[in-house]
């Protein structure tokens, strides 16, 4: 016992050893190697354009990350790139006098903030920079930074088969489709390169869609993560790995290339800011770049427009990580050592074992002899650690029959999916105990069985945090199918509905008939069949156990497609070439604005009398507008046309003679 | 088998899960319109060349779907829709015969007893009997390709398909060709939905009606141009919040207009009873799709009208869905899953 208490002595010295800045680089440097953290960037109108490191553990606010970006002006609107989505997602307005409307920041967003007021205080102007690789802030020193700057700036001209455009401007500004390299970069302006193929088949996979309501291809990359969820706080892709661009070795780094995040991440950061990415490779020193050939780059471009000779800096601003002091070994390190040197050594020499471990050293021995036999030998490692996750939620149960389980384990394994129980969920949608089976539990179901209306609430309460699976996260369909049974059992509580919900395992269990037949009962080993403590804990029966694996793969299905991670494929109709169809057409009448006149006057050349001309116009108005005239008709109007003219002739001679 | 296919005033869709490519989705998209083409020797020689399906119709040729837009040159009049105000036409035969050839091939065969097709019609439901008849003509047509029909909101689909962060609660917007659709939903499960008549093309009419931008036919009628104004959008990408021109300006003036009236619906639905009983005060995210959702500023101009009508503090976001003009269809095969599922397990008890 006092060997135990010194360990945990020790222990709580290393708990509460405070590791210093320098350590924290070190540690840093060392995770971003295994595992980047989530950041997200802000850029535009902001005191400090940087990134920002999403905690995992709190949840950041678009709101909270522009304030703390410090905002230009009263009021700004902040535009949202998210994921590898082309456009904004969404605008927020953000100011000092709203309320937080509660939009998370995501991982590997760009928060693109304007001011809605003019800006009367000094701010360097900035703009970003995505590529596959992430996502860099760029301060844009001089008047004229062309595209191809940044682009040589931060590591390289992109390759043929790569495409830059600018996904994200400001308020009236044209986006750029297909940006040229000497495209001048606006404050603000987030650009992004991207493959070819990438940019015509965003979010579709290998099918582009032929059409949409505008005729485009515009189809974007579905969202990488969910907006709302605490776990897509968690990074599922490393972010800020190196860009693939070709990189010239004419370009020389300077001390500060460890800021792009383009270059080696060789050099160790000095220190982190908490709220700042100091602890990313991208952030940790200062990028400074020449910049291309102005002149070569933009031939046409107006004498006022060309950069000066003098080099463009195209800097990644880390204020705080320059004024965080160096390194300083305390009193606390020493101690963390030391402590970490005799934990380690006393581990090594196994001094420190108690009594308790001991005991449960032997009985894994027992454990481990007892299934070696039957599984270890006989499967590879994924089967072995499938068995000890089998086996774990089972320690009451005796060795012995722990040992005749051994059997079933070995299906499981082969299964590769145990059989889920309501403390053991990997996934809610791969568990068919909500679809298939009885995946409420028994206050839930009774709740259900005796709801009334006003006991709902509680009921979802209970129905939703059934659906939580290992990591805390809700199931999508689940919340679906739950809620909709709910109302459903609400709606008429006297129906059969709950029995029917009790019923799904049976009712699972005969949509599989041939497995049921097919597999022989007596298979069951007895132990699993007879013990009652065994079958909520034991994973899997191998009657029920194709089925199962075949609904866990359907539910894994149906939440590929409510997260739009299916990929589409347009196909062709094929149509008969011809078919005949019975009737007539209406046409496009709706559209028809004029109908067309059915005959044109005919000029009259040798009208000069007002009066004439107005009745020779009567004439030809009173005509129908939509009949055509027969050939008799046609006749008689040319007999009474040349009868009318020479009698308009005669008019005319007495008239001017009258008039003389 | 479970498919879905929107039947929408300006695309026809329809997607399902094709078993020889498992883990993809298979879809098939076809312009709701046709184009009428003379019918002379010289008009079906031409369309034979081309292998361009063609329709007999009495007194003309009529070339249906995608393959209208290829046909149309050899006609000067614009193509016609096969949903008249969004409705199925009661004076238009070949545009329900082309309706059933259309549906019949977008729809694939059935392959089991018990087979779902989850459709949405156009038009707005409770506005007269004509939509209930769009309906029923509508199902009939899947009925006759040997699927059961299940009508779902355009909305509440949408909702499925692109609400999953949010535990599908919230609001979906779908604004259509001729159709919006709003509704609000608690955990998937609809509280309260409204369809409004009006949609993109209305817009583009009037565009077109102030600016005469028109087409002539052979015989001197003029018809409005609606292509033109499309492909206008399209190429020019105009921007609701900077509108340069006057077209432009008379365009988002047109958004102003029908945001107003999807405002004051979505401020209507959210004093309903059971949207106040089933989420109080809650502040609720709003989701966008369908095709006139896709211009550039929509999203703020939207917000502009919430913060005009006094509902912005019940948003709590505002969202373009990542594929808004699919969204539709894919959220239906979601409905067409579960409740296949449903079904199987009611029956089987």
């Amino acid at each position: 016992m006092e060997r135990l208490k010194i360990v945990l002595i020790i222990a709580a010295m290393v708990a509460t050893a405070r590791t210093s800045p320098g350590q924290q680089a070190a540690q840093s440097s060392s995770r971003n190697a295994d595992h980047a953290q989530p950041t997200f960037v802000v850029i535009g109108d902001v005191r400090n354009h940087n990134y920002f490191v999403l905690s995992a553990h709190t949840r950041t606010t678009i709101h909270q990350a522009v304030i703390q970006a410090g905002i230009v002006g009263d009021s700004v609107s902040v535009s949202v790139v998210r994921g590898m989505q082309q456009r904004a997602a969404f605008t927020q307005m953000v100011s000092g006098a709203l309320t937080d409307s509660g939009e998370l920041v995501m991982e590997g967003d760009i928060l693109v903030v304007q001011s809605m007021q003019p800006i009367l205080e000094a701010h360097q102007k900035n703009a970003a920079l995505r590529t596959d690789g992430g996502v860099v802030p760029v301060t844009l020193a001089d008047e004229f930074i062309a595209v191809g700057d940044v682009l040589q700036g931060t590591g390289g001209l992109p390759s043929a088969d790569q495409q830059v455009k600018i996904a994200c401007r400001f308020r009236g500004r044209p986006l750029l489709e297909n940006a040229a390299l000497s495209d001048r970069v606006e404050h603000g302006d987030v650009i992004t390169v991207v493959h070819s193929a990438q940019a015509t088949s965003r979010g579709f996979g290998d099918m582009v869609p032929a059409f949409s309501e505008w005729q485009t291809s515009e189809v974007t990359q579905p969202a990488p993560a969910g907006l709302n969820a605490v776990v897509n706080l968690v990074p599922e892709v490393a972010p800020a790995t190196p860009l693939e661009f070709p990189v010239q070795a004419s370009e020389a780094k300077t001390l500060d290339d460890s800021r792009n995040p383009f270059a080696d991440p060789a050099e160790p950061a000095d220190d982190a800011a908490l709220e700042s990415h100091s602890e990313t490779e991208q952030s940790e020193s200062e990028l400074s770049v020449r910049s291309v050939s102005q002149a070569a780059v933009v031939p046409f471009a107006p004498v006022e427009n060309i950069a000066p000779p003098a080099p463009v800096e195209i800097a990644v601003p880390l204020e705080a990580a320059r004024q965080v002091p160096a390194a300083s070994m305390g009193l606390w390190n020493i101690l963390f050592i030391g402590g970490l040197l005799v934990a380690g050594s006393m581990i090594l020499i196994g001094s420190l074992r108690t009594e308790d471990e001991n005991l449960s050293s032997e009985s894994s021995e027992l454990h481990y002899t007892a299934n070696s036999g039957n599984v270890v030998k006989n499967f590879a490692t994924p089967v072995s650690s499938s068995i000890e996750s089998s086996t774990v939620p089972t320690p009451s149960v005796p060795e012995k029959k722990i040992t005749a389980t051994a059997i079933t384990a070995v299906i499981t394994a082969v299964h590769a999916k145990p059989l889920l129980t309501s403390e053991n969920l990997p996934s809610a949608t791969e568990s068919q105990a909500w679809f298939g089976g009885d995946w409420r539990s028994t206050q839930a179901r009774a709740c259900v069985s005796s709801m009334a209306s006003e006991q709902a609430a509680t009921c979802d309460s209970e129905i939703v945090t059934a659906g939580i699976d290992q990591n805390g996260k809700v199931d999508s369909p689940s919340i679906y199918l739950m809620e909709k049974m709910v109302v459903e059992s609400l709606s008429d509580s006297t129906s059969s509905r709950s029995v029917k919900m009790t019923e799904n395992i049976a009712v699972e269990r005969n949509a599989a008939p041939v497995a049921a037949t097919t597999k022989p009962p007596a298979a069951i080993p007895a132990a699993v069949a007879v013990e009652p403590a065994m079958r909520s804990s034991m994973p899997i029966q191998p009657v029920v156990s194709e089925s199962v694996v075949n609904g866990a793969k359907d539910l894994s299905d149906l939440e590929d497609l409510l997260q739009n991670r299916l990929p589409i494929d347009l196909c062709q109709v094929e149509l008969p070439l011809r078919v005949s169809l019975f009737g007539r057409p209406a046409g496009p009448r709706r559209l028809r604005i004029d109908a067309a006149h059915s005959r044109v006057p005919v000029p009259h050349m040798n009208m000069s009398s007002e009066r004439r001309r107005d009745e020779s116009v009567t004439v030809s108005a009173q005509r129908s507008a939509f009949e055509m005239p027969s050939q008799e008709e046609q006749a008689g109007e040319k007999k009474s046309a040349a009868t009318s003219a020479s009698l308009d002739r005669a008019l005319h001679y007495l008239q001017d003679r009258t008039d003389t | 088998m479970i498919c879905a296919i929107d039947f929408g005033s300006c695309c026809i869709r329809s997607v399902f899960r094709n078993p020889r490519t498992p883990g993809r989705l298979s879809m098939y998209a076809e312009k709701s319109e046709y184009a009428l083409i003379p019918d002379t020797g010289h008009h079906r020689r031409s369309l034979a060349d081309q292998q361009i399906p063609f329709a007999e119709c009495e007194g003309s040729l009529a070339v249906v779907g995608n393959n209208a837009a290829r046909a149309q040159w050899l006609s000067r009049v614009p193509c016609t829709p096969l949903f008249v105000e969004g409705a199925v036409p009661s004076d238009d035969p070949p545009a329900r015969q082309m309706l059933s050839v259309l549906t019949e091939a977008m729809l694939p065969p059935v392959d089991a007893e018990r087979s779902l097709c989850v459709l949405t019609v156009p038009g707005v439901p409770h506005e007269s009997h004509r939509v209930q008849n769009n309906a029923e003509f509508l199902s009939r047509l899947i009925r006759m390709r040997g699927y059961s029909p299940f009508v779902v909101n355009p909305a509440e689909a949408s909702l499925l398909a692109t609400c999953h962060d949010a535990t599908f609660t919230g609001i979906s917007i779908v604004m259509g060709a001729e159709t919006t659709s709003v509704c609000i939903a608690r955990y998937g499960i609809s509280l309260a939905k409204e369809s409004i008549a009006i949609g993109s093309n209305w817009i583009d009419t009037e565009v077109a009606r102030q600016f005469q931008v028109q087409v002539w036919d052979g015989d001197g009628n003029s018809f409005i141009d609606l292509e033109s104004i499309r492909q206008w959008k399209q190429q020019s990408c105009p921007h609701l919040r900077n509108a340069v021109g006057d077209r432009e300006r008379m365009m988002s003036r047109l958004y102003v207009v029908v945001l107003d009236r999807v405002t004051r619906t979505v401020a209507q639905l959210l004093q309903s009873t059971p949207v106040r009983n089933a989420l109080q005060r809650q502040k609720l995210a709003v989701m966008l799709s369908g095709g006139a959702t896709m211009i550039e500023g929509f999203a703020s101009l939207l917000t502009e009208r919430f913060i005009e009508h006094e509902i912005a503090e019940r948003i709590q976001s505002i969202r373009l869905a990542p594929d808004p003009a699919t969204a539709v269809v894919r959220g239906a095969l979601i409905f067409g899953e579960l409740e296949a599922r449903a079904l199987a397990v009611e029956e089987a008890a």
